[in-house]
Protein backbone atom coordinates (compact mmCIF):
# COMPACT_ATOMS: atom_id res chain seq x y z
CA UNK A 1 0.00 0.00 0.00
CA UNK A 2 3.08 2.46 0.64
CA UNK A 3 1.43 4.33 3.06
CA UNK A 4 3.70 4.26 5.58
CA UNK A 5 5.55 7.57 6.78
CA UNK A 6 8.38 8.38 8.44
CA UNK A 7 9.83 11.41 10.01
CA UNK A 8 12.29 11.44 7.24
CA UNK A 9 9.58 12.04 4.67
CA UNK A 10 9.67 15.62 2.87
CA UNK A 11 6.68 18.03 3.48
CA UNK A 12 5.38 17.07 -0.02
CA UNK A 13 5.76 12.91 0.01
CA UNK A 14 3.60 13.49 3.27
CA UNK A 15 1.39 15.71 2.23
CA UNK A 16 1.10 12.49 -0.97
CA UNK A 17 0.33 10.39 1.77
CA UNK A 18 -2.04 12.10 3.26
CA UNK A 19 -3.95 12.45 0.08
CA UNK A 20 -4.48 8.63 0.74
CA UNK A 21 -5.98 9.33 3.93
CA UNK A 22 -2.63 8.47 6.13
CA UNK A 23 -3.44 10.65 9.23
CA UNK A 24 0.47 9.13 10.85
CA UNK A 25 1.94 11.49 7.71
CA UNK A 26 -0.53 14.04 8.91
CA UNK A 27 0.80 13.66 12.28
CA UNK A 28 4.57 14.20 11.13
CA UNK A 29 3.94 17.26 9.09
CA UNK A 30 1.51 18.81 12.34
CA UNK A 31 4.82 18.07 14.62
CA UNK A 32 7.05 19.22 12.69
CA UNK A 33 5.89 22.45 11.62
CA UNK A 34 3.55 23.53 14.53
CA UNK A 35 6.05 25.77 16.05
CA UNK A 36 6.96 27.70 13.30
CA UNK A 37 3.27 28.47 11.70
CA UNK A 38 2.41 29.40 15.03
CA UNK A 39 5.27 31.95 15.35
CA UNK A 40 4.58 33.13 11.81
CA UNK A 41 1.27 33.53 13.12
CA UNK A 42 1.32 35.23 15.65
CA UNK A 43 3.41 38.20 13.89
CA UNK A 44 0.47 38.37 11.81
CA UNK A 45 -1.85 38.79 14.47
CA UNK A 46 -0.23 39.46 17.41
CA UNK A 47 -2.31 37.49 19.62
CA UNK A 48 -1.65 34.09 21.13
CA UNK A 49 -5.07 32.50 20.78
CA UNK A 50 -5.89 33.76 17.89
CA UNK A 51 -2.52 32.34 16.23
CA UNK A 52 -3.10 29.35 17.33
CA UNK A 53 -7.03 28.65 16.10
CA UNK A 54 -5.35 29.93 13.04
CA UNK A 55 -2.82 27.55 12.22
CA UNK A 56 -5.35 24.52 13.71
CA UNK A 57 -7.85 25.50 11.29
CA UNK A 58 -5.51 25.62 8.51
CA UNK A 59 -4.29 22.14 9.45
CA UNK A 60 -7.45 20.80 9.57
CA UNK A 61 -8.71 22.23 6.45
CA UNK A 62 -5.36 20.62 4.97
CA UNK A 63 -6.90 16.78 6.37
CA UNK A 64 -10.30 17.23 5.65
CA UNK A 65 -9.41 18.60 1.88
CA UNK A 66 -5.97 17.99 1.06
CA UNK A 67 -6.40 18.10 -2.84
CA UNK A 68 -5.96 21.90 -1.88
CA UNK A 69 -2.38 21.30 -1.87
CA UNK A 70 -1.41 21.51 -5.98
CA UNK A 71 1.93 19.48 -6.23
CA UNK A 72 2.33 20.15 -9.84
CA UNK A 73 2.34 24.02 -8.79
CA UNK A 74 5.97 23.74 -7.60
CA UNK A 75 5.77 25.13 -4.71
CA UNK A 76 7.28 24.42 -1.15
CA UNK A 77 5.00 22.90 1.57
CA UNK A 78 5.71 25.77 3.51
CA UNK A 79 5.22 28.26 1.63
CA UNK A 80 2.34 27.29 0.18
CA UNK A 81 1.04 26.93 4.42
CA UNK A 82 2.12 30.55 4.50
CA UNK A 83 -0.03 31.60 1.89
CA UNK A 84 -3.28 29.92 3.80
CA UNK A 85 -1.30 31.60 7.27
CA UNK A 86 -1.68 34.97 5.43
CA UNK A 87 -4.95 34.82 3.88
CA UNK A 88 -6.69 32.96 7.31
CA UNK A 89 -4.90 36.66 8.86
CA UNK A 90 -6.56 39.14 6.29
CA UNK A 91 -9.93 36.80 7.09
CA UNK A 92 -9.75 36.99 10.39
CA UNK A 93 -9.34 41.01 10.22
CA UNK A 94 -12.14 41.33 7.90
CA UNK A 95 -14.54 39.64 10.23
CA UNK A 96 -13.65 42.18 12.94
CA UNK A 97 -13.94 44.61 10.61
CA UNK A 98 -10.17 46.01 11.34
CA UNK A 99 -9.34 46.04 7.91
CA UNK A 100 -10.20 47.80 4.69
CA UNK A 101 -8.58 46.41 1.43
CA UNK A 102 -5.34 48.09 -0.32
CA UNK A 103 -3.22 49.92 1.70
CA UNK A 104 -5.20 51.80 4.35
CA UNK A 105 -3.71 51.93 7.62
CA UNK A 106 -6.00 50.45 10.01
CA UNK A 107 -8.46 51.70 12.31
CA UNK A 108 -6.95 49.75 15.21
CA UNK A 109 -3.37 51.05 14.57
CA UNK A 110 -4.78 54.76 15.82
CA UNK A 111 -4.69 52.74 19.27
CA UNK A 112 -0.88 52.69 19.78
CA UNK A 113 -0.25 51.58 23.02
CA UNK A 114 -2.15 48.53 23.74
CA UNK A 115 -2.00 45.32 21.54
CA UNK A 116 -1.38 42.10 22.88
CA UNK A 117 1.83 42.38 21.23
CA UNK A 118 3.44 45.44 23.34
CA UNK A 119 1.72 43.73 26.38
CA UNK A 120 4.29 40.94 25.63
CA UNK A 121 7.25 43.49 24.31
CA UNK A 122 9.91 43.83 27.26
CA UNK A 123 11.68 47.40 27.24
CA UNK A 124 11.12 50.39 25.47
CA UNK A 125 13.02 49.53 22.38
CA UNK A 126 10.43 46.55 21.67
CA UNK A 127 7.73 48.72 22.22
CA UNK A 128 8.94 51.24 20.17
CA UNK A 129 9.28 48.59 17.04
CA UNK A 130 6.09 47.01 17.84
CA UNK A 131 4.52 50.59 17.62
CA UNK A 132 6.08 50.98 14.55
CA UNK A 133 5.29 47.83 13.12
CA UNK A 134 1.52 48.07 14.05
CA UNK A 135 1.93 51.51 12.14
CA UNK A 136 2.53 49.89 9.08
CA UNK A 137 -0.59 49.10 6.75
CA UNK A 138 -1.48 45.15 6.84
CA UNK A 139 0.30 44.20 3.43
CA UNK A 140 3.64 46.22 3.85
CA UNK A 141 3.93 44.30 7.48
CA UNK A 142 3.20 40.66 6.11
CA UNK A 143 5.91 41.34 3.78
CA UNK A 144 7.97 42.58 6.17
CA UNK A 145 7.08 39.39 8.55
CA UNK A 146 7.84 36.41 5.69
CA UNK A 147 10.92 37.93 4.35
CA UNK A 148 12.71 39.43 7.54
CA UNK A 149 11.20 36.85 10.60
CA UNK A 150 10.19 33.90 8.48
CA UNK A 151 13.25 33.53 6.47
CA UNK A 152 11.45 33.42 3.17
CA UNK A 153 13.30 34.19 0.08
CA UNK A 154 11.32 36.80 -1.85
CA UNK A 155 10.15 35.09 -4.46
CA UNK A 156 8.48 32.71 -1.61
CA UNK A 157 7.27 35.90 0.12
CA UNK A 158 5.61 36.50 -3.20
CA UNK A 159 3.99 33.43 -3.80
CA UNK A 160 2.71 32.97 -0.25
CA UNK A 161 0.84 36.65 -0.58
CA UNK A 162 0.05 35.92 -4.15
CA UNK A 163 1.55 38.85 -6.03
CA UNK A 164 4.34 39.60 -8.46
CA UNK A 165 8.03 39.67 -7.05
CA UNK A 166 8.68 43.21 -7.96
CA UNK A 167 5.24 44.21 -5.90
CA UNK A 168 6.74 42.52 -3.24
CA UNK A 169 9.91 44.59 -3.21
CA UNK A 170 7.85 47.71 -3.63
CA UNK A 171 5.91 46.29 -0.57
CA UNK A 172 9.21 46.00 1.44
CA UNK A 173 10.67 49.03 0.43
CA UNK A 174 7.53 50.95 1.69
CA UNK A 175 7.62 49.28 4.65
CA UNK A 176 10.82 50.51 5.45
CA UNK A 177 10.51 53.75 4.29
CA UNK A 178 7.08 53.78 6.73
CA UNK A 179 9.14 53.09 9.69
CA UNK A 180 12.22 55.05 9.37
CA UNK A 181 9.77 57.76 8.87
CA UNK A 182 7.59 56.80 11.91
CA UNK A 183 10.98 56.45 14.04
CA UNK A 184 12.19 59.90 12.99
CA UNK A 185 8.89 61.37 14.07
CA UNK A 186 9.11 59.45 16.97
CA UNK A 187 12.30 59.78 18.10
CA UNK A 188 13.53 60.75 21.70
CA UNK A 189 15.78 64.01 21.53
CA UNK A 190 17.09 63.15 25.04
CA UNK A 191 18.58 60.03 24.12
CA UNK A 192 19.78 60.64 20.21
CA UNK A 193 19.91 58.41 17.44
CA UNK A 194 18.39 58.30 14.12
CA UNK A 195 16.02 55.69 15.76
CA UNK A 196 16.76 56.56 19.17
CA UNK A 197 16.00 54.73 22.78
CA UNK A 198 18.83 52.60 21.81
CA UNK B 1 20.09 50.60 -0.01
CA UNK B 2 20.04 53.36 1.97
CA UNK B 3 22.73 54.22 4.67
CA UNK B 4 20.75 53.79 7.28
CA UNK B 5 19.21 50.16 6.15
CA UNK B 6 21.62 48.37 8.46
CA UNK B 7 20.47 50.26 11.70
CA UNK B 8 16.93 49.79 10.73
CA UNK B 9 17.90 45.89 10.20
CA UNK B 10 19.44 45.70 13.14
CA UNK B 11 16.54 47.37 14.93
CA UNK B 12 14.29 44.96 13.87
CA UNK B 13 15.78 42.18 14.41
CA UNK B 14 15.78 43.12 18.32
CA UNK B 15 12.29 42.65 18.30
CA UNK B 16 10.80 40.04 20.40
CA UNK B 17 10.80 36.68 19.95
CA UNK B 18 6.71 35.29 19.90
CA UNK B 19 5.86 33.31 22.64
CA UNK B 20 6.40 29.55 22.27
CA UNK B 21 3.27 27.72 21.06
CA UNK B 22 1.17 25.60 24.25
CA UNK B 23 3.15 22.46 23.91
CA UNK B 24 0.40 20.19 23.16
CA UNK B 25 -0.84 22.63 20.25
CA UNK B 26 0.52 20.17 18.18
CA UNK B 27 -0.96 17.31 19.81
CA UNK B 28 -4.47 18.80 20.00
CA UNK B 29 -4.97 19.56 16.44
CA UNK B 30 -3.78 15.64 15.80
CA UNK B 31 -6.41 14.86 17.78
CA UNK B 32 -8.86 16.86 16.22
CA UNK B 33 -8.15 15.57 12.79
CA UNK B 34 -9.18 12.54 14.05
CA UNK B 35 -12.26 13.11 15.52
CA UNK B 36 -13.38 15.16 12.16
CA UNK B 37 -12.25 12.39 9.72
CA UNK B 38 -13.07 13.01 6.38
CA UNK B 39 -16.44 11.82 5.71
CA UNK B 40 -17.42 11.15 2.31
CA UNK B 41 -21.31 12.00 0.99
CA UNK B 42 -23.00 8.91 2.18
CA UNK B 43 -23.98 8.33 -1.58
CA UNK B 44 -20.14 8.76 -3.03
CA UNK B 45 -20.12 5.57 0.00
CA UNK B 46 -22.32 3.38 -1.15
CA UNK B 47 -21.53 3.70 -5.15
CA UNK B 48 -17.87 3.35 -4.19
CA UNK B 49 -18.66 0.11 -2.09
CA UNK B 50 -20.45 -1.21 -5.02
CA UNK B 51 -18.00 -0.68 -7.34
CA UNK B 52 -15.26 -2.21 -5.12
CA UNK B 53 -17.30 -5.09 -5.52
CA UNK B 54 -16.27 -5.42 -9.10
CA UNK B 55 -12.57 -4.55 -8.72
CA UNK B 56 -9.86 -7.05 -9.69
CA UNK B 57 -7.05 -6.71 -8.05
CA UNK B 58 -4.50 -7.95 -10.92
CA UNK B 59 -6.55 -7.64 -13.94
CA UNK B 60 -3.93 -9.34 -16.16
CA UNK B 61 -2.98 -11.88 -13.83
CA UNK B 62 -6.84 -12.46 -13.43
CA UNK B 63 -7.57 -13.04 -17.20
CA UNK B 64 -4.89 -15.49 -17.61
CA UNK B 65 -5.30 -18.04 -15.11
CA UNK B 66 -9.17 -17.84 -16.27
CA UNK B 67 -7.48 -18.85 -19.94
CA UNK B 68 -5.15 -21.45 -18.31
CA UNK B 69 -7.91 -22.87 -16.37
CA UNK B 70 -10.39 -22.70 -18.87
CA UNK B 71 -8.23 -24.48 -21.68
CA UNK B 72 -7.18 -27.19 -18.88
CA UNK B 73 -10.62 -28.14 -17.86
CA UNK B 74 -11.77 -28.19 -21.26
CA UNK B 75 -9.05 -30.37 -22.61
CA UNK B 76 -10.53 -32.60 -19.78
CA UNK B 77 -13.73 -32.43 -20.19
CA UNK B 78 -13.34 -33.44 -24.56
CA UNK B 79 -13.77 -37.14 -24.06
CA UNK B 80 -17.08 -36.45 -22.05
CA UNK B 81 -15.47 -37.98 -18.64
CA UNK B 82 -12.85 -36.35 -16.66
CA UNK B 83 -9.69 -37.47 -15.51
CA UNK B 84 -10.90 -36.56 -12.04
CA UNK B 85 -13.86 -39.12 -12.85
CA UNK B 86 -11.79 -41.56 -13.54
CA UNK B 87 -9.09 -41.35 -11.07
CA UNK B 88 -12.65 -41.77 -8.25
CA UNK B 89 -13.79 -44.57 -9.88
CA UNK B 90 -10.50 -46.65 -9.07
CA UNK B 91 -10.71 -45.06 -5.82
CA UNK B 92 -13.97 -46.26 -5.37
CA UNK B 93 -12.55 -50.04 -7.17
CA UNK B 94 -9.44 -49.93 -4.86
CA UNK B 95 -11.33 -49.08 -1.96
CA UNK B 96 -13.78 -52.71 -2.75
CA UNK B 97 -10.61 -54.55 -2.31
CA UNK B 98 -11.18 -53.86 1.21
CA UNK B 99 -8.21 -52.12 2.56
CA UNK B 100 -9.75 -49.21 4.03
Amino acid sequence: MGLIASTEDSDESLMRLIRQESHQAFAILVRRHTDRFFAGAYRMCGNAQEAEDMVQDAFLKIWQNPDIWKEDKGAKFTTWFYRILVNANIDRLRKTQKVVSGETVLPFIADKGSTPEMQAAEGEEQQRIERALAALPERQKTALTLCFYEGLSNAEAAEAMGVKIKALESLLMRAKTGLRDYLKQNNNPEQGGLYAAR
Amino acid sequence: MQPDDNELNFLLSQRAAPPRARADLAERIIHAAVTQMRDKPRAQNFWDDFMAMFAIPHPSVAVATGIILGLVLGLQASDGLTILQQDWSSFLYVNEGGWL
